[in-house]
């Protein structure tokens, strides 16, 4: 095996050494240095196994799936934000081992990675919004921000369909691409991928209950300021743009 | 387990008594208003709003923020709210100098978040090391007090299941909840599910209890009943037997029941008025009480905590105990942490240790960090609010002086100042209602009036009623009057095809009389196929399957229906009309019936299904049975002589199958002896006697002081609303005639008006009515403000040439006052009148208008006088305007007879939209566009939740802000102060809502001049000077 791929499988997180990028990701405290990790880290990865495209060995991938389901399932009960952002992203960014094996060009994969990863860096940006208004983003210590941070509700939800990988994102492109290409591998694949479409859902699901949904009344809370939110929202508004992109790029 | 008696009646009496702090819901088809607190009238109003805050959850008062807006705007009497805060700080001590008041007005005037942050771990010591850098937070705990903290919190009267939920975040109670809401669905239901419960007429509990041993779900959600629901088998030993099983301590059991009420606080409302409603078809036909409401509940309860919290070895308050015993760090832990109440920063770490399986090395390793870091927060936290505070008011060299004792009272003295604001706000605030409405009063008003005025108006004293009536005064010479909607007259209503008795009037009343609708118009049996096609259209849509292939099949036809109703609802509600059946012309029977007629007429009736029983049994038609045949089965039937042979022959049939026509007669069509001596009684109710009608009619007039002077029409004007797809129409219509139109009532009134034997009798008791004058019912519809006048074709011949002046006044009078509502409705701005009057029409034809009008918010006066008092000066639509001369009611009867109903049912009005307003998800029900009819009786938000009581976002906000300015009702009195503080006192009802100041009583009294206003338990009086003198005081300066 391509050492390459040993050590590629720290960046494009792969279990046991995904929970290295957990423990790392987790002892970054601030919004920014998560944004470049975030960013960083599998583009990392995939330059390491540049020259692999097209030549992941079987169990690789195997791993990949059983990595990303276990990673989407452990994010179902966690409720701490940078948790659950460190989670997903091992879980979204192992599939770009699937994507790889598929021999997607150098070039998508890396665009597909920044797909992940934006939304991601958004949510961890947001994260650090909630920090400094409550004192941590934990979800369901105080819920019902649709009411009392409107702005930032709206954003963290879109940013949420964005990672669980809805109709428009890259994320979307990026699933079905690799439905496209599991069908014709093994049917295992095929469901373990549902399962763990799935499970990306439901935990964002929880997540927005947890932060936006409810009744609370939030006394003193300052939602995000205009200028903020509409440069989150074009760089969302640029995500959907890229995934309708890559649609065309799928066909 | 067998109880005996004494027992069973002793739990229900204890289930009675926990239930008296929640209030009846009335079902909506005739909505109700409703004090939330009325179990709590019996306690000072700023007692019994802390009390049901805490009962029931809600907050009783504005936020802070929305009354500093208020005084910004001049709502609020600074003056007012200032000398209180005086009063109050003035019987403080000043701690270090300080200066309490300045301290006090800061808070409320300038901060707008509360500044009280009761915590037990909070002290003064914590804050004052972290306010002087003296120091460090205590870190040490005494874990008795930390248990007896835990105890309070988690045990007590506290539903086992909320404690559970508070450990381990388990979400017991909610699923009891959603259970138990559909238990209840099910078995409520008054018409709406296709399939419905079996086994209904055994009770609520004794039908759900067989069913429940089936129930899939609870089956598949590990719920075990066999023990619970065979210990006993009677709803009082079940819900005896859940309780010891539960743990709860027998003092606890009373308390324990209310706090299980009042969280379905909606339901168990509902539930308690059909109780009580004997003569309820539902009640009647499906009985179901709060006793059994308790058993259901207590055993899904019992059965949940032992699935669930059996797993956490904690399905008894025993173990709970046990564990705050053995085990105080970790349930302080998991208390905050589920509670909500964990620090932020520390959430994580919490949740870690908490959920580590039982590491008490961990647990108390996290309990002793996070202890200490929630009192450094506390005290940080205070410290840095009071430091700001001391800033604003230049004290911050005398705070950073101050001694923990002295700072101890300083804290005492800010939560008092905050737990008693509310109270100062409000007062403020009814202050600025009491100047507001004291510069609009004419003590003496437009001098009497020499000529005959046009017409006169009597409306229902409605908030609503009172634009109208300006404006009709402004369009021409109409004099007008207030009195309640069912001008005192209570009837029990049949309508015509109606088989069911609707009670007009206040609900405190019960009609005895019956008024029955008839038309001469013959009924035709045969529905209208437009009527059967809609029916057959809504099966379809509520069956089960078939909403599948009605999509397909007709779902243009519904979808043209949208279309029409969405895009031009007037036109379409105008043409939809036309294609229905006209309702017939109608008349009231409103006289009594003497012994004989009412024995004609139940022999007529008699006859009729007679008639029916032969043509079903025999086939015959209705030609080929002879009235000698009738009257021969009627005579069988009725066990009276008769030749059955003839009647035989005359029948062609034998002996037996007369037998068998006999009998179905007399069980299916209950022709017989004890069913004729039944409704013979109910005929006796039907109608009043003519000097009953002339008592009614005399009183009425007399009661607004309408006694000479009258006019050739005198209007009596009803009132409803008309509004489509609202299930709160009902709330819109006249509460007066128990929320329904009140335009039976109207016709009731002018009826017996009309008659001249009752206009003989009433002349005895001293009014004289000349003969031409006219009394015509009308309907004034609130939505759009149109006033249409009814039974026209009985008026006299010589005035139908004024009917047309008469209705172009109306009708003025409508656009002037749509034109008044209009801005505050819509953003649209009507440049003229008519251009207004028809956006309020197709505002009331508009499927998707959730707010057709305001109804009766903000709703501030009731003034009971006559109307020179403020006929002058608009009063916005905000208050209950009742005539009344006191010269006319010497020995106080009529007033007393005012303050006993119509009063008692605005102060009703009143405390719905104030707590409404304050709190509108707890004791108002949210927003209308969530809102799901359920049972027919209720809605609940989204497809499940509590039954919705109190009025919606869209009555009683706007822009998410109060548009009903909630302030207790001001009553005014206009009469001598003795005689009103006497009619007071002969009320006991009011008097408690007065001396507990529910509402806020004013007396006006004409002969002295002065204003007699009672605050804080004792009589103030001012002199009073009226607008018009003011008036003429500037003109001559």
């Amino acid at each position: 095996m391509d050492p390459k791929i040993f050590i590629a499988a720290l960046f494009l997180p792969l279990f046991p050494l995904s929970m290295l990028f957990s423990v790392l990701f987790e002892a970054l405290r601030r919004p920014y240095q998560q944004l470049i990790v975030l960013l960083a880290w599998p583009q990392i990865g995939l330059w390491l196994v540049k020259g692999s495209v097209g030549n992941v060995p079987d169990w690789v991938v195997y791993l990949a799936l059983a990595t990303s389901l276990l990673y989407g399932f452990r994010a179902l009960v966690l409720r701490e934000l940078s948790h659950w952002i460190s989670f997903l992203a091992t879980s979204t960014w192992t599939l770009l081992w699937l994507a790889m094996d598929f021999a997607a060009d150098y070039q998508t994969l890396s665009l597909l990675a920044f797909g992940f990863s934006i939304p991601l860096g958004i949510l961890a940006l947001l994260g650090g919004h909630l920090e400094k208004q409550f004192g941590s983003s934990y979800a369901g210590l105080y819920n019902g921000l649709g009411h009392s941070m409107p702005r930032f509700s709206a954003l963290l939800v879109f940013a949420m369909l964005a990672i669980i990988a809805t109709p428009v994102f890259p994320g979307f492109t990026a699933m079905t691409m690799a439905f496209m290409e599991v069908a014709n591998f093994s049917g295992l694949s095929c469901v373990l991928l549902a399962l763990i479409w799935l499970m990306w859902g439901w935990a964002g699901a929880r997540l927005i209950q947890g932060f936006v949904i409810g009744k609370e009344n939030h006394e003193g809370i300052r939602d995000l300021s205009s200028g903020l939110a509409w440069l989150y929202t074009a760089l969302l508004v640029g995500l959907a743009v890229f995934g309708i992109n890559l649609i065309g790029r799928l066909s | 387990m067998s109880l005996t008696q004494d027992e069973k009646v002793k739990v229900r009496s204890m289930v009675n008594v926990a239930a008296e702090p929640v209030p009846f819901f009335w079902p909506m088809r005739a909505f109700i208003h409703h004090n939330p607190l009325h179990g709590l009238e019996g306690l000072p109003f700023d007692k019994a709003v802390v009390k049901g805050s805490k009962i029931f959850h809600g907050r009783t008062f504005l936020p802070r923020a929305t009354y500093q807006s208020y005084l910004a705007e001049g709502r609020i009497d600074q003056d007012k709210v200032d000398a209180l805060i005086e009063e109050f700080v003035g019987e403080q001590d000043s701690p270090g100098g300080l200066n309490l008041l300045d301290w006090s007005k800061q808070l409320l005037y300038k901060e707008p978040y509360t500044f009280s942050c009761p915590d037990f771990l909070g002290s003064a010591a914590d804050t004052h090391a972290a306010l002087t850098g003296e120091g460090e937070v205590n870190a040490e705990i005494d874990r008795d007090i930390l248990k007896a903290y835990l105890r309070d919190q988690l045990l007590g009267d506290r539903p086992l299941g909320e404690s559970i939920d508070a450990l381990f975040g388990s979400k017991i109670t909610d699923d009891l909840n959603e259970l138990f809401v559909k238990s209840c669905l099910h078995f409520y239901d008054e018409g709406q599910s296709v399939w419905n419960m079996p086994m209904r007429e055994e009770g609520f509990f004794n039908a759900w209890k067989k069913l429940a041993k089936r129930n899939v779900r609870f089956t598949l959600l590990g719920l075990k009943f066999k023990n619970i629901l065979e210990a006993d088998g009677s709803a009082e030993g079940t819900i005896i037997y859940a309780l010891r099983r539960l743990g709860i301590d027998k003092e606890h059991w009373t308390g324990y029941f209310t706090r299980e009420l009042a969280h379905l606080h909606g339901w168990s409302g509902f539930i308690r008025w059909r109780e009580q409603a004997k003569d309820y078809h539902y009640n009647k036909k499906f009985p179901g009480d709060l006793v059994d409401f308790m058993a259901v509940r207590l055993t899904l309860a019992l059965a949940l905590i032992e699935a669930r919290g059996g797993k956490l070895s904690t399905s008894s308050v025993a173990q709970i105990e046990e564990m705050i015993d053995e085990r105080c760090e970790e349930v302080y832990l998991r208390h905050e942490f589920h509670s909500r109440k964990v620090l932020p920063t520390m959430a994580h770490k919490v949740d870690m240790a908490i959920s580590s399986r039982g590491n008490q090395g961990l647990i108390q390793k996290t309990f002793d960090e996070y202890f200490v870091a929630k009192r450094k927060f506390l005290a940080d936290q205070q410290a840095n609010r009071l430091r700001e505070l001391a800033s604003e008011v230049d004290q911050r060299q005398e705070l950073e002086n101050i001694k923990i004792p002295e700072l101890e009272k300083l804290l005492t003295v800010i939560s008092e100042v905050e737990a008693n604001e509310g109270m100062f706000w409000l007062r403020g605030m009814e202050q600025k209602a009491i100047s507001r409405l004291k510069s609009q009063l004419r003590l003496n008003g437009s001098s009497p009036q020499e000529d005959r005025s046009f017409a006169q108006a009597l409306f229902c004293i409605d908030t609503r009623s009172e634009r109208i009536r300006r404006n009709l005064e402004s369009v021409g010479d109409y004099q007008t009057f207030g009195i309640a909607g069912f001008f005192g007259v209570p009837v029990s209503f049949i309508g015509l095809g109606k088989g069911s008795e609707t009670h007009l009037a206040p609900v405190i009343l019960t009609p005895e009389n019956v008024v029955l609708e008839i038309t001469i118009d013959a009924l035709s049996e045969e529905i209208d196929t437009l009527t059967t096609l809609d029916k057959a259209m809504h099966g379809l849509k509520e069956s089960v399957v078939s909403p599948f292939v009605t999509v397909e099949a007709i779902g243009l036809l519904f979808g043209l229906e949208m279309i029409g109703k969405t895009i031009a609802p007037k036109g379409y509600s105008k043409w939809r009309n036309k294609l229905g059946k006209e309702k017939p012309e109608t008349l009231l029977l409103l006289d009594k019936f003497s012994e004989d007629q009412a024995r004609s007429i139940l022999e007529t009736l008699q006859h009729a299904l007679i008639i029916k029983g032969v043509k079903q049994d025999l086939g015959y038609n209705a030609d080929q049975i002879s009235d000698y045949a009738v009257h021969g089965l009627h005579n069988i039937a009725m066990e009276n002589e008769q030749d059955a042979e003839a009647l035989c022959a005359l029948l062609k049939i034998d002996h037996p199958r007369l037998n068998d026509l006999i009998k179905h007669l007399r069980e299916d069509y209950r022709i017989n002896r004890d069913y004729a001596e039944v409704q013979m009684k109910e005929l006796s109710r039907v109608g009043f006697s003519l000097d009953e009608q002339a008592n009614f009619v005399a009183s009425a007039l007399k009661a607004i002081g309408l006694t000479e002077g009258f006019s050739r029409f005198v209007l009596i004007v009803g009132h409803g609303s008309f509004t489509e797809n609202n299930p709160y129409e009902s709330a819109l219509d006249c509460g007066a005639c128990g929320g329904n139109h009140g335009l039976v009532s109207a016709r009731v009134i002018a009826q017996m008006a009309n008659r001249s034997g009752v206009r003989q009798r009433v002349a005895k008791l001293g009014i004289e009515i000349p003969e031409d004058v006219w009394f015509i019912p009308a309907l004034h519809n609130t939505t759009t403000d149109e006033i249409r006048l009814h039974d026209l074709d009985k008026i006299l011949p010589s005035q139908l040439f004024y009917l047309d002046a008469l209705r172009k006044a109306l009708a003025g009078a409508s656009h002037l006052t749509a034109q008044e509502r209009l801005p505050s409705l819509s953003s649209a701005r009507p440049e003229t009148a008519i251009e207004a009057f028809h956006l309020a029409q197709r505002s009331s034809t508009d499927w998707s208008q959730v707010r057709p009008e305001w109804g009766l918010s903000r709703n501030c006066y009731f003034i009971i006088g006559r109307r020179d008092l403020t006929r002058d000066d608009s009063l916005d639509g905000r208050a209950f305007l009742h005539s009344y001369d006191y010269k006319v009611d010497t020995e106080r009867k009529l007033l007393e007879g005012i303050l006993t109903g119509p009063l008692v049912v605005g102060q009703w009005i009143n405390m719905e939209h104030y707590f409404s307003a304050v709190d509108n998800e707890q004791f108002g029900s949210g927003s209308k566009v969530y809102h799901n009819v359920s049972g027919r009786f209720g809605v609940m938000s989204g497809n499940q939740s509590d039954l919705r009581t109190g009025l919606p976002s869209q009555t009683v906000l706007k822009d998410g802000k109060p548009f009903h300015e909630p302030v207790r009702l001001m009553t005014l009195i206009e009469a001598p102060v003795e005689h009103a503080q006497k009619a007071i006192e002969a009320v006991p009802s009011v008097k408690q809502l007065m001396e507990n100041e529910w509402i806020r009583v004013m007396i006006l009294d004409p002969e002295t001049s002065e204003m007699h206003t009672f605050e804080s338990g004792s009589w103030s009086n001012v002199p009073f000077e009226s607008a018009a003198s003011k008036a003429l005081e500037s003109q001559s300066v």
